[in-house]
């Protein structure tokens, strides 16, 4: 099959093992298009990667991983649409699974089903993004590390051995993805990342308690660069420390109070409690949607308040184009306030009546793409100065912070929640619940107060609406593995170092 | 992928076996080859560029190899990495590390290939859907429509069919296959409006009857949803009440509380509520009542039924907690090896394919949770929470939000309220008052008292 190829996927294509089968496939993909009006997006997925753990001082597993396939998702003119795949990529026949797509979308057409031409309309373009990395994964034999891995175990588990089990793993991942369409498009890009990752268990005769200290890179930078190492490893000391104290300390009574949230507890905010709902396949029934249509221009929070979604390089969730091969958008979800933006696709933007973004996103070549987050921050323009950076920050620094620009609650206590350990929200409702790794209870006399970690549950708008202040510049390295719609991906994000939440009557602590 | 999986497994380890640079001791390759179809509707809208009919083949594989000079490498294969292994075996060796706890291979001997016949694990009916006909699905879907469109604004449907071909080799001089088996697993899911969810999944495919049960429960429960319910009015003061749990959300604390405090890497590496030591001396850790375990129906298509570990270990069905005394983790052979005991059940979603197999717990009596509901002065059902999985599984200690509890008021459902509930599992799992009740089936549901505000 004859076709002209542009040079630049022509050099990029050039001596691969699989470039015969590539060049197949964009004339293969191109034919249909023009011959049946089947408009074809072939997605190819190479994947490999490595975990280490280490389990009190000794290496317990390394395991090894390799993934390969091809996703061919089919749509006909009408917009009714089939996804077809097979990991046994490069030992594949194109037109068989072609003849699959063909079968599935004439099946399904008896029926009165939802169909979207809107693919038809994505202009055509050539992405090819090759990342320049300090610390990628081939400079680094496997030897050193593990013994990263298992010094960065060792040095926390030493702050108490005789009472905490910690467990140290770390993965690096190399994703590498060809997207080819039927109209030329050609796009081509790789995600790699790294992330560390402690479970400290302490257990005493008080009773045991469990936190975790994670943080991740695209490249190494995270095992090898000193000083993001060492943010790492503050975190995981920090957390070991104040982890001994947590069998002892006293449970906060439940009710309302003002909260200060750190920076990955308010990533999860974010990104859970406000990010899904502003996904434009998930904003019928969401708190985002009024009167059939998304609610562009509606104030949600203070004006120095802003969120933010859209890829950065050298973070852990990097990913620069679409998963139907155009180029991301950063998107302002919010702007001063103000909702402006949805994470929309192609399908999606006409309905939510917003621009596509090229928002989505797959956990792999099998997975149907869904408009979804990358990296998402929540700013406040106008934050409290500090001059630390925030792994030497303590609660007591917090505290002192506070008292100095009057933050503290007028009235009933003042709480910092410190280390996210996961949420969950209801899009229909708003509704949301984090948990932390532990609670201080601010004081006037500058000395905080350790308690057990509790929920904090609340209603999304109602938390945005009650950002007060902020302490610090934005971070928005906290990680995290998206489970959107069973596909796991990876996110990530922050906001500044603390977010101050006033005491209101829809958020509740414990 | 051309050709037989099984040839092209089998030649592949004969090429490595050949191979200069494989100097293996022995080995374990588990693969599986996997074929399945799914769609949905969303919202109402059936199919969509979101929930477009899937067919998908994957042959994935995980190796487990002890190098001659007793070096251990895991390494997890694909296609292209079978294909190409010549140029992999160097990764392999290089990835290898010294384990003094490594396990041997282990070679099976309680039970044979032959005795997979009386496992209900496996149904043509699936296969064939599997296999890309589509149209029991849309039906299904058809159904809870139909059943369902009265009660619900927006419904959404998910519905899938899978069948796995697993294969597990031992070791260099096998000839072929230590064991060779099928499994199916047929889904379908629905919810209302965002906040009401059902679910059908076993080994076989469902049928109209399977689909009224769990429509026909809705249709029971549902219209009290609409009406909510002020928190102040229906509890004043946060206090001690009796909830019941729907069979999903208690799965959810039995798996996220009990079956992680379970797991031998947990327990032997001190990351576990309970010790070692507190297993081999049989420690009362539960009321005496209390069973718990890993149980298999022969005369259902449930997803427990699997006749191995992905380890190759006979995947018996055992008791972890007998009569409230720890009895043994659950141990994978590594951890078998280190707390010196036997392997067995260890439950993974890599054994099941899926993560909805289940630990039983087992109490004796089941009361029916409709008569339990009919005698309530007072209580609530939970229907899922918030934040399980963010919680401590060590300490026991709960605290979740569950924005859709239905109020009981004499005997009736009164409607829908937000709560939040905290407490301690284990506490309240054995005190007296907790029951374990028969929704779909014995022991799948519980009734409790905790703090609810």
């Amino acid at each position: 099959m004859g076709l002209n190829i542009n040079p630049k996927v022509k050099k990029f294509l050039s001596g691969r093992s699989d470039e015969k089968l590539l060049r197949d496939i964009c004339s293969f993909s191109a034919k249909a298009l023009k011959d049946e009006g089947l408009y074809l997006i072939f997605r190819i997925q190479k994947k490999r990667s490595v975990s280490v753990s280490v389990v009190n001082g000794e290496l317990n597993d390394i395991t090894a991983n390799s993934k390969s396939g091809l996703g061919v998702h089919g749509f006909d003119k009408s917009g009714a649409s089939a996804l077809v795949t097979s990991n046994t990529y490069p030992d594949i026949d194109i037109e068989a699974m072609v003849a699959s797509v063909r079968k599935l979308i004439s099946s399904s057409s008896k029926f009165d089903i939802k169909r979207n031409a809107s693919i038809f309309s994505l202009p055509r373009e050539i992405n090819i993004m090759c990342g320049e990395y300090a610390h990628p994964l081939e400079n680094y034999e496997l030897d050193r590390i593990v013994e990263k891995v298992k010094t960065a175990n060792c040095e926390t588990i030493s702050v108490e051995k005789s009472k905490l089990s910690v467990s140290t793993s770390a993965s690096a991942v190399s994703d590498e993805y060809m997207i080819i369409r039927g109209d030329g498009t050609f796009s081509a890009f790789t995600t790699p990342r790294c992330a560390i990752f402690s479970t400290i268990t302490v257990r005493d005769n008080l009773g045991t308690a469990s936190v975790s200290a994670k943080l991740g890179s695209s490249d190494l930078s995270v095992l090898f660069d000193d000083k993001l190492h060492d943010d790492f490893m503050s975190q995981s000391r920090f957390f070991a420390e104040e982890a001994l104290k947590l069998p002892s300390a006293p449970q906060i009574e439940p009710g309302k109070y003002r909260i200060v949230i750190d920076y990955a507890l308010a990533k999860g905010l974010a990104h859970e409690a406000f990010g899904h709902a502003a996904e434009a396949d998930l904003h019928k029934g969401s708190i985002l949607w009024e009167t059939g249509k998304f609610i562009r221009g509606r104030r949600v929070a203070a004006p120095e308040i802003s969120i933010t979604d859209g890829p950065i390089m050298n973070d852990y969730a990097w990913q620069p184009v679409g998963s139907n091969g155009n180029l991301r958008n950063t998107v302002e979800i919010v702007r001063d306030g103000i909702v402006e933006k949805s994470l929309c696709d192609v399908f999606s933007s006409e309905e939510a009546g917003v621009a596509n973004e090229n928002a989505e996103r797959i956990e792999s070549f099998d997975c149907p793409p869904i408009p979804r987050m990358t990296n998402i921050r929540l700013e406040h323009n106008n934050p409290v100065s500090i001059d630390k950076r925030f792994c030497d920050i303590t609660p007591s620094d917090v505290n002192g912070l506070l008292m100095k620009n009057k933050l503290l609650a007028p009235e009933g206590d003042t709480l910092l929640l410190l280390g996210y350990r996961g949420g969950q929200v209801s899009p229909a409702t708003g509704d949301f619940v984090f948990n932390c790794s532990m609670i201080y209870k601010m004081r006037p006399d500058g000395n905080p107060c350790i308690n057990k970690p509790a929920i904090f549950a609340g209603k999304t708008l109602s938390a945005l609406g009650s950002i007060m202040a902020a302490i610090g510049p934005v971070k928005w390295d906290a990680l995290g593995t998206c489970g959107k719609s069973g596909q796991g991906v990876p996110s990530s994000g922050g906001s500044n170092y603390f977010l101050i939440i006033d005491k209101n009557e829809d958020i509740t602590i414990g | 992928m051309k050709g037989d999986i099984l040839n092209f497994i089998s030649a592949f380890l004969k090429k490595l076996k050949a191979h200069k640079d494989f100097r293996v001791k022995n080995y374990r390759l588990t693969a599986d080859f996997v074929d399945s179809l799914s769609l949905g509707q969303k919202d109402n809208e059936l199919l969509g560029p979101y929930n477009m009919p899937v067919s998908s083949k994957s042959l994935g594989a995980s190796m487990y190899i002890i190098w001659e000079d007793g070096m251990i490498s895991n390494v997890n294969l694909n296609y292209d990495s079978m294909s190409g292994f010549a140029s992999e075996i160097a990764g392999w060796r290089s990835s290898a590390y010294r384990d003094e706890s490594a396990p041997e291979v282990w070679n099976e001997d309680r039970i044979s290939q032959d005795d997979f016949s009386k496992y209900r694990m496996y149904d043509p009916e699936v296969a064939a859907i599997a296999s890309g006909d589509a149209t029991s699905l849309f039906e299904g879907i058809r159904l809870i429509n139909g059943e369902l469109t009265s009660l619900s604004k927006l419904i959404s449907v998910s519905a899938t069919a899978q069948v796995v071909r697993r294969m597990i080799f031992l070791g260099p001089e096998a000839a072929g296959p230590a064991f060779d088996f099928s499994f199916t697993v047929s889904a379908i899911s629905f919810d209302l409006d965002n906040v009401y969810d059902d679910y059908f999944i076993k080994r076989r495919s469902f049928k109209e009857a399977d689909l009224y049960k769990i429509t026909e429960k809705a249709r029971a429960i549902y219209p009290a949803f609409a009406k909510k319910l002020d928190k102040s009015d229906v509890i004043p003061t946060s206090g001690e009440h009796t909830i019941i749990f729907t069979p999903s959300t208690a799965d959810s604390f039995v798996k996220k509380y009990i079956a992680s405090n379970l797991y031998g890497r947990q327990v032997v590496e001190k990351q576990s509520k309970f010790s070692l030591s507190d297993f081999l001396s049989r420690e009362s850790a539960f009321r005496d009542d209390i069973s718990i375990g890993f149980l298999q129906n022969g005369d259902e298509y449930e997803i427990n039924n699997i006749p191995l570990t992905y380890e190759g270990v006979y995947a018996e069905p055992s008791y972890f907690v007998k009569n409230g005394k720890l009895i043994t983790p659950m141990l994978d052979l590594k951890y078998a090896r280190k707390a010196e005991m036997q392997p067995n059940a260890y439950l993974t979603s890599d054994m099941f394919q899926c993560s909805d197999f289940s630990l039983r717990v087992e109490t004796g009596e089941y009361e029916f949770v409709n008569n339990v509901i009919a005698d309530m002065s007072e209580g609530f059902i939970i229907f899922g929470v918030l934040g399980l999985h963010t919680q401590d599984h060590t300490s026991g200690n709960f605290s979740v939000s569950s924005p859709y509890s239905l109020s009981i008021k004499d005997g009736k459902l009164d409607g829908l309220v937000k709560l939040s509930l905290s407490g301690n599992f284990f506490e309240i799992l054995n005190h007296h008052n907790t029951k374990f009740l028969n929704w779909y089936s014995e022991g799948d549901s519980i009734s409790l008292k905790c703090r609810c505000s």
